[in-house]
């Protein structure tokens, strides 16, 4: 029984990273229309910011400039490319793949694909009646869950996320009532490069990290959020944390060679039975 | 008028295609054309970079020094590198632009994904094209009558020198785990080495592969043999660090037998694992294991500007491979009858900052040496003799 529960948290584990990638997307998504490929390097900056400047600065400095950094980094992409392209969905697409494509070779070329670790904490905390868990891995999945709180709250709670909420359900209603789409848009980006460096921060102190990582997440992001509804939050975050239960069970008992084969049968089968996903907000309020 | 164009154009074509033909560069200096093809972009750049560096200080050594005598007649080495961007179209796109252009000897592959196209695009030319590269892919091709060599020995050859000298190291080690990555050239790694294992005392309890692109492996290690005492990990520098620290996390063993030549990744565990093999092609810029070695290390480290990692080590077997093509080319009295180049190729040896060579059917003799990291420190051991 305590292996089952400890693969259901590393599930549970595996699932809230995908989730901290999959709420950019969606953030993206749901107020500007954009399918955002570029999130994955922002994912791979947090991860590489907090690698590199956590010997010269110390932790919580490195964090503060990784998770500020990348924020402002979205907030330039955004404002140099992708405002432009809002409205032509191909347009949006193209730019964002290019910008993979220019980064990673750039990242590679720079910081070689050897692997990096992360700040970690030593030790392990053996929880009664579940087994061994790393303390990095508590305090990761806690500092996670605190975000994806927080950033439920801000949503319900503040201008910000009235206004991202208001333009991501119709965006011509959210105009008459002095929201520029524009504006708006630049919000969503600028908060989702920090959820992709929280995410990415979150990667590097579990796994080891190469400039190739935050693609790897990317595509498991892209599942899960169509699993929840494309421009659902709620959605995506209850579909990571499914999808990261179900790759860490079938790993465990089934076959681990095919985790991806275990993803993207989920992803089918909810498709077939609810073509707009589990959650989808949008959907719904035209109906 | 359009007559006599005509004939002055079709003399001229007649005139280089004849120059090409007699391996004469014209008025201008005798050279030797050469392609290296690998990845200086993109997710295979990592290996591609260095080895292209170690071929270049070869063949810019071997220019300094005069050149490459054959038939009585002085060559230069004219090299060209080409970015493949870890692409296998560009790879196959540029083997074809080189052997379009005259160049008779190409050097690459280190992945198989690039090495593939660029094997088919020599297999084409009917024998009139040689290549000399690294990966995996070209055991199938090697030892044949296509003029491809590999520079790597076989994974059942560097598996046989590699076993037994873990089995002389780790006396008390009876059970095994594996975790390999589930493709083609993972499956052939377990292929070869489950066997061997066996053969020599090592009782392999549980074999389990995932994909390349995995990221959580902890319920890979709660799946894994319960009393495995060492585990075989491959083969990516990612992967085995990956391994090390669920393995870590979930209380299993901690002794780690790499397929791979990547020791660094054990010493950043220091103590916290008991010990981690590798295995050492070329030489290891941790612990050269010659003053030769050491020296090339740092003049690779002034020449680039950068220090030398662990991927440097492949840069020495195309380093070394480059003098074995010089030796090969002066030996065979010609620089373009690729099939009497290849025949010189067969059965030669070099033993440059490492020994590298081809038996008499073409396969590899390079030997392998075995890296050992306990307590963060390497150790280096001689492969075992091959029977």
């Amino acid at each position: 029984m305590s292996d089952l529960l400890l693969v259901i948290v590393f599930g549970i584990m595996q699932g809230s990273i995908y989730a901290a990638v999959a709420l950019g997307l969606v953030l993206v998504f749901g107020v500007t229309d954009i399918v955002n490929f570029a999130h994955s390097e922002l994912v791979t900056f947090g991860a590489f910011g907090i690698i590199l400047l956590t010997p010269l600065l110390g932790f919580p400095p490195a964090l503060a400039i990784t998770l500020a950094g990348v924020g402002i980094v979205a907030f330039l992409l955004y404002h140099l490319g992708f405002k432009f392209t809002i409205g032509n969905h191909l347009q949006a697409l193209v730019f964002s793949l290019g910008l993979v494509l220019i980064i990673q070779s750039f990242m590679v070329r720079q910081y070689s694909t050897n692997p990096r670790s992360g700040p970690e904490l030593e030790g392990v905390l053996n929880i009664p009646g579940v087994g061994p868990l790393s303390w990095t891995r508590v305090v990761v999945l806690v500092a996670l869950l605190l975000l994806v709180v927080a950033f439920t709250i801000v949503l319900r709670s503040s201008w910000v996320g009235l206004a991202l909420r208001a333009t991501g359900d119709d965006q011509a209603a959210a105009q008459t009532l002095g929201m520029s789409p524009r504006k708006v848009g630049m919000y969503a980006f600028t908060v989702s490069g920090v959820l992709a460096a929280s995410a990415g921060v979150a990667i590097a102190a579990l796994y080891p990290v190469t400039p190739l990582t935050g693609t790897q997440f990317l595509m498991k992001g892209f599942v899960v959020v169509v699993i929840g509804g494309l421009g659902s939050a709620s959605g995506a975050l209850v579909a990571s944390l499914a999808f990261g239960v179900l790759e860490s069970l079938g790993a465990t008992y089934i076959d681990p060679s095919l985790t991806n084969v275990y993803a993207f049968a989920l992803m089918i089968v909810v498709l077939l039975l609810a073509p707009q996903g589990l959650f989808n907000r949008k959907v719904g309020r035209a109906g | 008028m359009k007559l006599r164009t005509i004939v002055a154009v079709a003399g001229l074509a007649a005139m280089s295609l004849a120059a090409c033909g007699s391996g004469a560069g014209g008025s201008g200096e005798d050279v030797i054309k050469v392609a290296v093809l690998d990845a200086q972009s993109g997710k295979f750049s990592d290996f591609g970079i260095d080895v292209e560096r170690g071929a270049r200080m070869a063949f810019d050594e071997i220019n300094e020094a005069g050149g490459v005598t054959v038939g009585g007649k002085t060559y230069k080495f004219k090299y060209e590198i080409t970015d493949l961007q870890s692409d296998p179209t560009v790879a196959a796109q540029a083997a074809q632009q080189a052997v379009s252009g005259g160049t008779k000897i190409l050097i690459g592959a280190t992945v198989s994904a690039l090495t593939e196209p660029i094997t088919g695009v020599v297999q084409r030319s009917g024998g009139q094209v040689l290549q000399i590269g690294m990966a995996t892919s070209l055991d199938r091709h090697v030892g044949k009558k296509d003029p491809i060599f590999r520079t790597l020995p076989s994974d059942e050859v560097m598996a046989k020198q590699y076993i037994p000298v873990l089995r002389k190291e780790f006396p008390d080690v009876k059970t095994i785990g594996s975790l390999m990555i589930n493709d083609a050239v993972g499956q052939s790694i377990l292929k070869i080495y489950t066997p061997l294992f066996e053969e020599n005392g090592f009782k392999v309890a549980s074999q389990d592969t995932f994909p390349s692109d995995e990221t959580n492996f902890a319920p890979l290690l709660q799946r894994s043999a319960k009393d495995a005492q060492a585990f075989f990990v491959g083969y990516t520098d990612p992967v085995g660090k990956a391994v090390v620290n669920a393995a870590l996390e979930a209380g299993k063993a901690k002794i780690f037998f790499n397929r791979g030549s990547v020791c660094q990744v054990g010493m950043e565990f220091g103590d916290k694992i008991d010990a981690f093999a590798c295995q050492i092609v070329g030489d290891d810029p941790v612990k050269p294991s010659s003053d030769e070695a050491k020296q090339w290390f740092a003049k690779y480290e002034r020449e680039f500007k950068t220090k030398p990692n662990a991927n440097v080590a492949y840069a020495i077997s195309y380093y070394d491979t480059v003098y074995l093509l010089k030796q090969a080319l002066e030996k065979a009295g010609t620089v373009d009858d690729v099939q009497k180049i290849a025949d010189a190729l067969r059965g030669a040896q070099y033993k440059g900052i490492s020994e590298i060579g081809f038996d008499e059917s073409g396969l590899s003799t390079t030997k392998i040496r075995v890296g050992i990291v306990r307590k963060g420190e390497l150790s280096v051991h001689e492969g075992a003799p091959l029977s």
